[in-house]
């Protein structure tokens, strides 16, 4: 009972954890702008991140080694540190847009500027990753992410036409008024949006700091397989709402506000209130996430003791890590960069550093040497490489994209 | 450095900068005219979304006002980079920013309106406000609409 229970615990966290800053604005903003017709995209990288997720999970459990270390090990120092150093500029650039978000959260639930709030989330930030432990604030804010669910309960009660909501998403077509390099440049960010690399690592070290076991990698499937998905279908009702309220209204999202505003709609005040309580959770989850797994990234590359299953005292230097990313992204939060265009221009860097996030992952969890009888089976590789292929075409395109469309003007 | 990867930078500044390059014809300067207007429409409607929102008791004043506050900005980034961009010396062009002109600056002394008075607590001057708003952003519609949008 206890292990159920558990079980349950982890799926729903899975899906309260699985939002962010990136999901929120980049599904509000292809909601608004392209209907459902780009929900196919969301769906593709929600398979692709439960299929590395997996992954990464068993590499974890069954070694109990951190990604980067065994990054390092396997493809080489130079290997690794060209891997170490992109995750690391995009991990960076998330943690600041996720800071930015809670700031603007704070905003639009007191009327008071985000900007004065940046210091205060970024010393609640520092303590909460200082002081709770992991399994409590993995739940805490897993669990308050469920308030989301008021975007589920707003497309229901806007009354859509289902039966049309539902062909939009299976017979997608680009709106006519927009390009089709316009289109895919969002396809990128909302495909960037649900691979951010972050968590992957958050997930994989995570599954260290529990101590996870090869006995554990059924709970793991369990949460990546069920968890997963259902957080995705958040990101689905976002795009939804703000197809069926915003885009009609011809309104473009560019601020967290307009994101809220179909559940206010739909909901009302209440529903709002547990909205705003949404993006608090899933946002600060999200800078407890980033911020830590600057400190995994760096410490598991270098052999340094890392993690929160040690006193702070005994692994300094991965807190020393962490500290200076807080500080840097407090800093580039405070110099009045839009945290909306970050959150953008993050979630398409994301996407170009896709596959030097999961090829060594593909690769580790594919060497009988680390795994044993663990390895991916025949199924898992097919669906890695062919994810891979993508993967690397996404990266590739995402750039160029950025540069023909002026970032999906 | 070489001379391709320089230009790439420059290329990568200019995008991520968000800068307006001049227009070199009527159609470029059409183009710019009608995202413009989309844009303007998009912080109008919001503005009026959540004005309206607010009147029928669903969504709360400290919502309102950082809403009506981003869309204030927005509307004044939008006319400034329109106005910063250099129009080709053709009639077409000078009529096209002679009609979008006064729709921008409408909308933002209509929205500044709207914040001022939703600060004052003041429903009549909201619903006042926001008539006028309506009326402006139809106008914007129309004219993305009229000039390819």
């Amino acid at each position: 009972m206890k292990r159920l229970l558990s079980v349950f615990l982890g799926v729903l966290t899975a899906i309260g954890g699985f939002v962010d800053i990136g999901d929120l604005v980049a599904n509000a903003l292809a909601g608004a702008r392209f209907g459902l017709s780009l929900v196919w995209v969301t769906v593709l990288g929600v398979v692709g991140i439960c299929l590395f997720a997996e992954m990464s999970g068993r590499v974890a459990a069954v070694t109990r080694r951190g990604t980067f270390d065994l990054i390092r090990e396997r493809l080489g120092p130079r290997a690794g540190l060209l891997n170490l150093v992109a995750s690391l500029l995009v991990t960076v650039l998330t943690f600041t847009a996720e800071i930015g978000g809670v700031a603007l959260a704070l905003e639009l639930a007191t009327s008071v500027n985000y900007l004065l709030f940046v210091p205060v989330v970024g010393f609640a930030v520092w303590l909460v990753i200082w002081r709770l432990r992991f399994k409590v604030l993995e739940n805490v804010f897993g669990l308050l992410g469920l308030a989301l669910i008021v975007f589920p309960v707003a497309l229901w009660k806007l009354n859509p036409a289902w039966g049309d909501l539902l062909h939009s998403i299976v017979a997608p077509h680009k709106p006519a008024s927009e390009d089709l390099s316009t289109y895919l440049y969002y396809g990128v960010a909302l495909f960037g949006a649900a691979m951010t690399p972050y968590e992957v690592f958050f997930f994989s070290s995570g599954a260290v700091e529990e101590r996870w076991t090869a006995k554990d990698i059924a709970t793991s499937r369990v949460n990546v397989f069920i968890g997963f998905p259902l957080g995705g279908l958040l990101s689905v009702a976002i795009a939804a709402c703000a197809a069926l309220v915003l885009m009609p209204a011809g309104i473009e999202v560019g601020t967290l506000g307009q994101v809220g505003l179909p559940v206010a709609v739909a909901v009302g005040k209440l529903g709002l209130a547990v909205a705003i309580l949404g993006f608090v959770a899933a946002t600060f989850g999200a800078a407890l996430e980033t911020g830590l797994s600057t400190g995994y990234s760096i410490a598991q590359y270098f052999g340094w003791q890392w993690g929160k299953f040690v006193r702070p005292r005994d692994a300094a230097r991965f807190h020393v890590v962490v500290l200076l990313a807080l500080i840097a992204a407090i800093a580039c939060v405070l110099t009045t960069a839009d945290p909306i265009k970050v959150t953008e221009y993050s979630i398409v860097f994301s996407a170009v550093a896709l596959p030097l996030t999961y090829f060594p992952i593909l690769v580790v969890a594919n060497d009988p040497v680390y795994m044993g009888e663990h390895v991916n089976g025949r199924l898992s590789n097919a669906l890695g490489t062919v994810f891979l292929g993508i993967i690397i075409v996404v990266a590739a395109a995402a750039v160029p994209l950025m540069l023909l469309t002026s970032a999906g003007q | 450095m070489t001379r391709s990867p320089l230009l790439g930078v420059a290329l990568c500044t200019l995008a991520l900068s968000g800068c307006v390059a001049p227009a070199p014809d009527d159609s470029a300067y059409q183009s710019k005219a009608v995202q413009t207007a989309q844009a303007a429409l998009s912080a109008a409607r919001t503005a009026l979304l959540t004005t309206r929102t607010h009147a029928d008791d669903r969504l709360p004043s400290t919502y309102l006002e950082p809403v009506l506050v981003d869309a204030e900005q927005a509307l004044d980034s939008v006319r400034t980079t329109f106005d910063s961009v250099q129009p080709p010396a053709t009639s077409a062009a000078d009529e096209l920013r002679a009609a979008l002109d006064p729709l921008l600056e409408s909308a933002a002394s209509d929205v500044t309106e709207l914040r001022i008075a939703a600060r004052r607590d003041r429903t009549g001057a909201l619903a006042s406000a926001a008539d006028d708003l309506s009326g402006i952003a139809d106008q914007l519609e129309a004219f993305a609409g009229e000039h390819g949008g």
